[in-house]
């Protein structure tokens, strides 16, 4: 039998919540910026989707690691999620949380298009998930194939 | 065959023309028992074929990515040049990674505007990180991972990471200094790379930035805004990577793009990571060769867009495939900002950003092999002699196909391939005679006693006359038997006459079910097969194989495309059997240490039969060969 360790994981992988830098209220935009009543209109809806999220989220309780899932959230704007959010099985009803966090993935998606954001085009994977403590969290460290 | 990964390898074979052809090509046959040929050549058994690997300690989790695109036949043409200067417009460099810095140049620039970011902790953290605008320093001074938070909170800068420098990685995967026994290499071992910082400490940045790091990475002229005279480049960089994008066609950006093809410079672009059928910008504007990114199957990776049908695709590895397998990501040079240190191995990464930099480094390389070529013309390389995926000829989904650095190089195909028909003494598994077959195919044995025979063919590569041997990579060589190479039908001789035996070769793959010795598949020495394990500890391959003579034999584990462990290919472990099924030895690691997880048993045998069987830890491809001596 090998013993050793998978060289190691993605950076992406190492954090629990990435965000976008380039997000609503970040300077680093391009193009002209939108219009102030836009952007309250957009913050507030971008508000209300990630509330929506959150309350579809709970807490993360958990008894076995296969009750943990990660959950894609938001838009980089070279692609892909610009975070992910880690949920219980036994607790969340995947199918409601799927269902508010596709609106908000694409609801910034969409503001990355009207305020022409760019990003590198690293891909960013999901994080291993586990259940310690009784909740749902990414793991940090390195899966071994022993 | 149950083999998924096999199976979506023979429908790439079958979907290009070309290798179609070949294919159907090596119809081997018998005519004219008893007519003389040419003098026999002298072939030689060995472990692997010619192709050329550098001596990095990590190579092996870079050799699906690398063997993917047959970098390791390349190497064997080219590997990089001095003269040759590509551009990284990215997210900066770190000038004191040892396993890039000879490869750097020093006349990169730093067009990242200063912006202040949220730190998580209170206060903020600069996009620029080193205490200003543009200045004459690419180096990437801090990479922050960014944390989410509740809205209308922006994301805010949660701490330093621990495997960062996005523009690091790109760079190290077209040059990471190669053939240095340390860390990774490159796609050049040898070439310039000049670093043009114009995304953040974040991986973001603005479009105004990106496009002045455009212009000065053409050696174009750019007007910083601080009054002083426009800063230049001292020449045109010959390639230029865009491992960057947005879904916003920007007029300001397709002019900067315009500007620097004019300029001379072939630009390659990531074609962004949304899974839309069309590209980001700028690998979506006309001339930027987008590139799209690849998993280990050959199959567009779930997150990538499609390449446009000017574009073509690479390797940018697909992890969320393989239920969390990083070897299936990318891996290349990047910095641990925590520990301030380089790093190598905690490094493997996914995206068309990824997948960018393998095109801009086999263009490095046909210029390193052809200088007085044009953009144009080595786009022509690139695309022209890509293998093709999916439908026959361009389609938006791939593109031209999948990048292949040794058909650029070479502008063929597939290696050029010679038959040769070989004689098996079915009872005693000895070698009688190899002839080289006609340019039709037939071949002839003469003077052949009466007994009971198999017949093998094999395809060398360029003339080496090695036949029956593993060559990993997206070819292979083709090897087969007449009744087929896991249960070859014998030919009886007996008295003068002809024996016809006709049969087509392919890269040989194993007749499931052989996991018990009842069932075993033949393996002759001097041959090969490819198999699979399709579940780890439940499926087992069993061979026979035939001892002519005693003496010292070798059985040996191979990747069929990359190293054995990594991506798709099983971390084996072979036994070998006597006759009655009695344990004599095994071996599960060549060199653990190394990151060799192949397998290899060498010992004196008796004539007679054997059996080998071989077991996987992970499930996934191998191939096997049987061969005298070490």
């Amino acid at each position: 039998m090998t013993a050793w360790r998978r060289t190691s994981l993605p950076r992406a992988l190492l954090v629990l919540l990435t965000g976008s830098l380039l997000s609503v209220g970040c300077p680093a935009t391009r193009g002209p910026a939108p219009h102030r009543d836009e952007t309250v209109a957009d913050t507030t809806r971008l508000r209300e989707l990630r509330e929506a999220v959150e309350q579809q989220l709970g807490t993360p309780t958990c008894t076995d690691r296969s009750q943990c899932r990660a959950m894609p959230v938001g838009a980089k704007p070279c692609g892909g999620p610009s975070s992910y959010v880690v949920y219980s099985m036994a607790t969340t009803d995947s199918v409601r949380l799927a269902a508010v966090v596709q609106e908000y993935t694409a609801y910034q998606a969409d503001l990355n298009r009207k305020q022409e954001l760019v990003s590198d085009c690293q891909f960013l994977s999901a994080p291993p998930v586990d259940c310690m403590a009784g909740a749902c969290a990414a793991r940090s460290g390195i899966p071994s194939r022993d | 065959l149950d083999s998924k990964r096999l199976q979506e390898a023979a429908n790439v074979l079958k979907s290009d023309p070309a290798v179609l052809a070949v294919e159907r090509n090596p119809i081997v046959y018998s005519d004219d028992y008893g007519v003389k040929f040419a003098p026999r050549a002298i072939y030689v058994d060995r472990a692997s074929a010619a192709a050329i690997l550098p001596s990095e300690e990590l190579y092996p989790a870079q050799a699906w990515h690398y063997g993917l695109i047959d970098l390791p036949s390349a190497w064997d043409i080219a590997t990089g040049s001095a003269s040759i200067l590509v551009a990284v417009v990215d997210a900066g460099i770190r000038f004191d990674h040892p396993g890039i810095a000879g490869n750097l140049t020093s006349d990169g620039y730093d067009f990242v505007t200063d912006l202040a970011i949220p730190a998580c902790g209170g206060g903020t953290v600069s996009n620029a990180g080193d205490g200003g605008g543009y200045d004459p320093d690419p180096t990437i001074p801090a990479d922050y991972d960014m944390q989410a938070r509740p809205f209308p909170l922006p994301p805010c800068a949660s701490g330093l990471s621990s495997s960062g420098a996005h523009g690091l990685h790109v760079a190290g995967t077209i040059g990471a200094v190669g053939n240095d026994g340390v860390g990774v290499t490159g796609v050049n071992w040898v070439v310039r790379i000049r670093p043009v910082r114009a995304l953040g400490t974040s991986g973001s940045g603005l479009s105004t930035d990106v496009i002045n790091g455009i212009l000065y990475a053409a050696g174009l002229p750019v007007d910083t805004g601080a009054g002083g005279p426009p800063i230049q480049a001292g020449s045109a960089a010959r390639i230029m990577n865009l491992s960057l994008g947005s879904s916003v066609s920007s007029t300001a950006e397709s002019l900067a793009v315009v500007a620097a093809q004019a300029a001379g410079v072939l630009l390659v672009a990531a074609s962004g990571n949304s899974a839309l059928t069309a590209p980001a910008y700028p690998a979506g504007f006309p001339g930027v060769l987008s590139v799209a990114a690849l998993g280990p199957n050959i199959t567009l990776a779930g997150y990538s867009n499609y390449a446009g049908v000017n574009g073509i695709t690479a390797p940018g590895g697909d992890l969320a495939s393989g239920g969390g397998d990083p070897s299936l990501g990318i891996m290349s040079t990047a910095w641990d900002f925590q520990a301030n240190s380089p790093i190598y191995d905690n490094s493997i990464w996914n995206g068309t950003s990824m997948a960018a930099p393998h095109v801009a480094g086999v263009a490095a390389l046909i210029l390193a092999q052809s200088p007085s070529l044009t953009a144009d013309q080595v786009r022509g390389r690139l695309t022209g002699f890509a293998f093709n995926l999916g439908v026959a000829g361009p389609d938006n989904t791939f593109g031209f196909g999948l990048l292949n650095a040794r058909n650029s190089l070479t502008q063929s195909f597939a290696p050029s391939g010679t038959l040769h028909a070989r004689l098996y003494d079915a009872t005693t598994g000895a070698i009688v005679q190899t002839v080289p077959a006609a340019g039709n195919g037939s071949y002839a044995f003469s003077g052949v006693s009466d007994g009971n025979y198999y017949v093998f063919a094999g395809q060398d590569q360029n003339g080496d006359q090695q036949i029956g041997v593993p060559d990993a990579g997206l070819f292979g060589r083709r090897w087969g038997s007449f009744g087929g190479t896991s249960t070859p039908t014998g030919v009886t001789v007996a008295g003068t006459g002809t024996y016809p035996a006709s049969f087509t070769i392919a890269r040989p793959i194993e007749s499931e079910p052989n996991d018990a010795t009842g069932t075993a598949s033949a393996l002759v020495v001097g041959g090969y097969v490819v198999g699979v394990i399709g579940s780890p500890f439940v499926d087992s391959d069993v061979y026979r194989v035939l001892i002519p003579q005693a003496g010292q034999y070798t059985f040996e584990t191979t990747g069929y495309s990359g190293a054995c462990g990594f991506a798709l290919e099983d971390d084996t472990f072979l036994e070998l059997f006597d006759v009655n099924g009695i344990p004599i030895t095994s071996n599960d690691d060549i060199d653990l240490g190394n990151l060799n997880f192949c397998s290899r048993i060498t010992m004196a045998l008796s004539p007679g039969t054997y059996y080998l069987r071989v077991d996987g830890f992970l499930g996934g491809n191998y191939e096997l060969q049987a061969r005298s001596g070490n």
